[in-house]
């Protein structure tokens, strides 16, 4: 991750499995921190992170693993999540006791990144976009 | 991180000291640990997160497991120094509302 004022991409891939979320979320932490986000910001990624994951997984839509991708532009750090659950378009639900595990990822996202979108091409594997301002990597 | 559990007395109540990261893969063995407490007859019992920096929603979804099983048995579950981040997730789910929650273990209610 050396630095530089265009845009920059790092990336990840793990294997479709719980133990490996711990890994995203290391990830997240480390790319967050060198484009500058605030650590509420960094907070708010890993969790968001996490639940699209572990989303995924119980979906059963990562077969072949979790890439997440990481690129700082402009002041804004996009994470991009593939593949994206299908959670963000589940019905809510006003009993925080008996809520889908679904429904309650949805809230969290929702309520942490309320302009999470989910990008579904023609072809390929939908992914979930998530957007946040930082300052961007240290300048040389 | 792996997730470290302790189980430690104060007063009427058994406290389970949790350290590391709660999320679907280590989430289970605090739902486990704590299930078998109510089942060897604990009813008052405190989760202690003071050495939590991060839960996700599947944790939510054990401690909810955790506190129906408590109520079953017409017992008590208090979550314990809650951090920043996991309270967060309480907060914006809607169950800080539902859980009994405490600064510190001292504040816990003894009859």
């Amino acid at each position: 991750m050396a630095g530089s004022t265009s845009a920059e991409v790092s990336r990840i891939r793990v294997p479709a499995a719980a133990e490996h979320i711990a890994t995203v979320r290391a990830f997240i932490g480390a790319v967050g921190r060198h484009f500058g986000c605030t650590e509420e910001i960094v907070d708010d990624l890993r969790l968001a992170a996490t639940e699209t994951c572990a989303q995924a997984l119980e979906e059963g839509t990562a077969p072949g693993g979790i890439e997440i991708r990481a690129s700082w532009a402009a002041g804004t750090l996009t994470l991009e999540i593939e593949p994206a659950a299908r959670f963000l378009s589940s019905p809510g639900s006003t009993d925080p006791l008996d809520p889908s595990s679904g429904e309650r990822r949805r809230a969290l996202v929702t309520a942490l990144f309320p302009e999470a979108d989910v990008d579904a091409p023609d072809e390929g594997t939908p992914s979930l976009r998530l957007t946040a301002s930082c300052e961007g990597p240290p300048q040389p | 991180m792996e997730l470290a559990l302790e189980n430690r007395s104060h007063a009427d109540w058994t406290i389970v000291h949790v350290s590391g990261e709660l999320d679907l893969h280590t989430s289970p063995r605090l739902r486990d640990h704590v299930l078998q407490l109510v089942e060897d007859g604990d009813r008052r019992v405190a989760i202690e997160l003071s050495n939590v920096g991060f839960m996700d929603s599947s944790s939510l979804g054990v401690l909810v497991t955790c506190l129906k099983r408590m109520r079953e048995h017409e017992g008590r579950l208090a979550l314990v120094a809650v951090q920043s981040t996991p309270m967060k997730v309480l907060t914006l789910t809607g169950l800080d509302r539902v859980f009994e929650i405490r600064d510190s273990a001292a504040e816990l209610p003894t009859d």
